[in-house]
């Protein structure tokens, strides 16, 4: 019995080290440091985001209107986990914010987030001048 | 004996299972540094990627500096080529093409691009050109009073061209064209102004070797609207839509170029050199292709 006990010691402390050397080896795996991954994922979500708002004319009549409704509409739209912003100045310096919406429900700090710039037309005849938006997407870190 | 035998197994044992730890270990330091690796580079190869970004984004904006729209269209046996207006535009394209080169170049620096978008020719030709790739070209004046097209490629011409004029005003005379039943070019012409009663189609063909005109007298007391297709400078299958520099005369155009699928365009855009430095990366472009690029 004794033969037994020690075996079972000695067997559950090499199960010991062995998972504790599994998790050491895992967590080692894991990305530390700058998650390069996502914040390339955002540059890119970001980017057509702004694409997509400058083609179909979203940002420009936003403008025009003086109504971001449709701009809300498209970021409320993004995935849950996803959470986006857009400030669009009126001259490409960046020092008159024209608006700034961000996807209702997401957290204001922004944390680790991603911004791209776009240059969109406005056309208020006869002046057909440069706008910039800045587009901002990061995490969702709500539930 | 037995003993000595079961200890040293015991520690066999254990010793491989450390060096194995050990192993797993070290195994998973070099995947995760790979992989880092890996990451990092795709995110900065995206990074130093952003001046083909900001040339496509300056591309999406000159349709509407100019105040004109084209487009490409293309099946299995023909190809289009769209281009609308209104001449003059409502905008002031002079100065506002000026504008846009210097607010780029604002932006550009703001995100770390030197941007060079040389207006030299166009401001001293008066012209903003613009072309495809199956050498169909086409011209409008800064001041917005004419648009011109022409096809460089003999073999390259249109078979179709249907155009719609929509005019702000109604003509007080008309001298209409005499289309060729010979001709080799298809023509629909769809007129309207403000006359209900003036409104008309035209069909039928026209010669690209022969000139034929189409030309409306408003109460201005200028010169008209002048529709002019067939051979014009010396190049076959033209046009030219001017309005004469008439001052109170606003008119909508479109023109929609058909092409057999041989000779289709691909692409097409205006001939405004833009140069853009990034941090590891330069671009040049004698042409913007805003369709098709």
């Amino acid at each position: 019995m004794g033969k037994g006990f020690v075996i079972a010691v000695d067997a559950l402390l090499a199960l010991v080290i062995l998972f504790t050397l599994l998790t050491i080896s895992l967590e080692s795996s894991r990305q530390n440091g700058i998650d390069w991954a996502q914040r390339e994922q955002l540059q890119v979500l970001a980017y057509h985001a702004g694409e997509s708002l400058e083609l179909s004319n979203t940002l420009s009549h936003a403008v025009l209107s003086d109504s971001t409704t449709n701009v809300r509409s498209f970021l409320d739209g993004l995935p849950y986990h996803l959470c986006g912003s857009v400030t669009v100045y009126d001259n490409p310096s960046f020092s008159t914010s024209v608006f700034s919406v961000s996807k209702s429900g997401c957290a204001t700090t922004l944390g680790a987030a991603e911004t791209v710039q776009r240059g969109f037309i406005v056309a208020s005849p006869p002046d057909a001048n440069l706008y910039v938006a800045s587009i901002s997407m990061w995490v969702n870190e709500n539930g | 004996m037995a003993n000595a035998n079961t200890t040293t197994k015991g520690f066999v044992l254990s010793f491989s299972l450390f060096v194995m730890g050990i192993f797993l270990i070290l195994y998973a330091q070099l995947y995760a540094e790979n992989g880092f690796e890996q990451r990092m580079d795709s995110a900065v190869i995206w990074e130093d990627s952003s001046i083909a970004r900001f040339a496509l984004d300056a591309q999406a904006d000159l349709n509407r500096v100019l105040d004109q729209f084209v487009s490409l269209d293309q099946n299995e046996t023909n190809g289009w080529i769209s281009i609308r207006g209104r001449l003059p535009s409502l905008l002031d394209v002079e100065e506002n093409i000026q504008s846009y080169r210097d607010d780029l170049v604002v932006f550009g620096r703001d995100v770390n691009i030197l941007v060079t978008m040389d207006l030299t020719d166009i401001l001293e030709d008066g012209n903003v050109m613009g072309h495809a790739d199956n050498s169909f070209w086409w011209k409008e004046k800064l001041d917005t009073s004419r648009i011109q097209f022409w096809n460089e490629n003999v073999l390259g011409k249109p078979t179709q061209i249907d155009i719609n004029i929509n005019v702000e005003s109604q003509y007080v005379d008309v001298n209409a064209w005499v289309l060729d039943d010979n001709g080799n070019i298809l023509v629909n012409l769809s007129y309207a102004d403000q006359n209900t009663q003036h409104a008309f189609t035209s069909s039928g063909y026209i010669s690209d070797e022969n000139t034929v005109a189409y030309h409306w007298i408003f109460d201005d007391g200028a010169s008209g609207v002048t529709l002019q297709l067939g051979k014009i400078n010396g190049i076959n299958g033209s046009g030219i839509l001017d309005t004469n520099d008439s001052a109170n005369l606003a008119l909508a155009y479109s023109f929609r170029f058909t092409f057999d699928a041989n000779t289709a365009p691909t692409r097409l855009g205006y001939d405004i050199p833009l140069s853009l430095s990034g941090k590891n990366a330069t671009m040049q472009m004698s042409t913007q292709w805003v369709e098709g690029g």
